[in-house]
């Protein structure tokens, strides 16, 4: 025993580290008192206290978070709504490009049924230009061919005939000839 | 060398009531719980929703707290929480009081462990009559036959004391450990040699012991309470 | 058996060796207990939580015995708790 209080003390005590004595057993007694008073007293001051804050932000976080839920809702079916609007807006969009070009290509075919006819009348336009030159041709190659085959003709015949004849053959060729070409 | 040291007697009619380390040593302790429990009880009116700095830690420790009491503990004794937390923030601190200077942890004297064991006993007891009723009364002491009542009374005292000697036994290991090792090293080496021991047999198997002591009271006390 | 007190002694001392020897089985029992929860951990890695927490309960019982062992080595090494009657025998023999 080095220091310390003593009240009218029966026995000197000796310390040691472990009996089964009375006195172990006395001892139990303060220890009991102050375990039993610190257990009150954390129970009440910081246990219960503490406890009762945690639950009551858990019990308020989950209801903000109700809260949030609540909005997330909201909000979710408001963008639900703008994009059925969107939906309506492209479908819009779609028919109104489905009939631009449609109207195009009716365009498109009009102009090329119109180019088309057009370039038929050029053709056959052309076709007879074509035809009265090929007359023209065929006329002027008939001549020709008149005047070399009198010609020719009337080389021959002055050789054989006499000219009496050969004026009088020559006269109706050339009346036939004529009759027939130039008529 | 390991005795407890007595700092007085208080002398009440014919017994002598020894004021010994360990008495001081709780009183310590409780000083200290008190104090922390006091500034909290202030501070909780200015807790946030955002946990910073200390408000976090007492946050985490109730809250784990109540996660162990949870899983290990029966609904029907949610009402002991406290209990079980003061028993196990307690057994914390006089678990590693062996590391500081002069502190002999309070649990390596038989009485205090002996003295919890007891009120563990106590409360299995109660909380088995209170949930159970007679029928838990014949469960436990009368179980096979009445004969075998003074066997079962011997089984159930068993209990607070292989409790007890559990914690005394292995905090008064580690200080017997640690002492010895003071002793045997030169004094140069003894401010770093001890240390690591120190972490071990005062910081380590000091928690693992509180823990190990404040949950097989709670597992007892939940069973009894469940009984029914 | 010159001197019957460091007989005792050394006889208590030994005792405590042989209180102490327990915790040769202790131990076995100890890894025992920390091996099957490991497989256990092993086979079912999710449930980690309860089985560390069952495993310490588990260590702290298969420990009871060794802690009583200890505890007596302790009480006949420091306590001393039979020299005080074998002084008084003794001391009544003188």
């Amino acid at each position: 025993m080095n220091q310390g209080f003593i009240f009218l003390l029966n026995a000197e005590p000796t310390p040691r580290l472990f009996d089964l004595d009375l006195q172990t057993f006395l001892q139990m007694a303060p220890a009991l008192v102050n375990f039993i008073g610190l257990a009150v007293i954390l129970t009440f001051i910081l246990y219960k206290p503490v406890r009762a804050f945690l639950h009551e932000r858990a019990e308020r976080i989950a209801r903000e978070l109700d809260d949030a839920e609540a909005v997330k809702q909201a909000a979710l079916a408001l963008k639900e709504q703008y994009e059925q609007l969107l939906k309506g807006i492209e479908l819009e969009r779609t028919a109104i490009l489905d009939d631009a070009r449609k109207q195009a290509a009716e365009r498109r075919n009009r102009d090329m049924a119109e180019t088309k006819k057009e370039i038929e009348d050029l053709k056959s336009r052309a076709g007879v230009e074509i035809a009265a030159e090929l007359d023209r041709v065929k006329d002027m190659v008939e001549q020709a061919i008149v005047e070399i085959s009198s010609e020719m003709a009337g080389k021959l015949l002055s050789v054989t005939i006499d000219p009496s004849i050969h004026n009088r053959l020559f006269d109706e060729a050339m009346a036939e000839l004529e009759a027939t070409v130039f008529k | 060398m390991f005795d407890v040291p007595i700092h007085g007697v208080v002398s009440i009619g014919p017994v002598d009531l020894w004021i010994t380390n360990t008495i001081v040593v709780t009183w310590v302790i409780m000083a200290v719980l008190i104090t922390f429990a006091i500034i909290v009880r202030i501070k909780l009116k200015k807790f946030t929703d955002k946990p910073t700095g200390f408000q976090n830690v007492v946050e985490m420790a109730i809250e784990a707290f109540d996660g162990l009491m949870k899983s290990n503990g029966h609904k029907n004794i949610s009402w002991l929480g406290g209990w079980f937390f003061t028993l196990f923030t307690f057994l914390l601190f006089a678990n590693i009081m062996g590391i500081f200077p002069g502190m002999r942890p309070p649990t390596a004297d038989w009485p205090l462990p002996f003295a919890l064991a007891l009120t563990s006993f106590f409360l299995i007891q109660f909380s088995g009559i209170r949930y159970g009723g007679w029928k838990y009364f014949k469960g436990t002491y009368l179980s096979p036959h009445w004969a075998f009542f003074p066997i079962n009374v011997l089984g159930e005292f068993s209990r607070p004391i292989s409790l007890s000697f559990r914690l005394f036994g292995n905090i008064l290991g580690g200080l017997i450990l640690i002492t010895l090792l003071y002793t045997l090293v030169p004094a140069v080496v003894s401010y770093v040699v001890p240390v690591a021991l120190h972490l071990v047999f005062d910081l380590a198997f000091g928690v693992l012991q509180a823990f190990i002591f404040t949950i097989l009271s709670l597992t007892f006390v939940s069973l009894a309470a469940a009984d029914n | 058996m010159q001197d019957p007190l460091a007989f005792v002694l050394a006889m208590a001392h030994i005792a405590a060796a042989v209180a102490l020897l327990n915790g040769i089985l202790t131990t076995i029992g100890q890894g025992n207990v920390a091996a099957k929860a490991i497989e256990s951990v092993a086979r079912q890695p999710e449930a980690r939580g309860p089985i560390t927490t069952n495993m310490f309960i588990g260590l702290a019982m298969a420990e009871t015995s060794g802690i009583y062992g200890f505890v007596i080595a302790i009480l006949i090494l420091f306590v001393r708790p039979l020299i005080n009657p074998f002084l008084q025998y003794l001391t009544a023999m003188i």
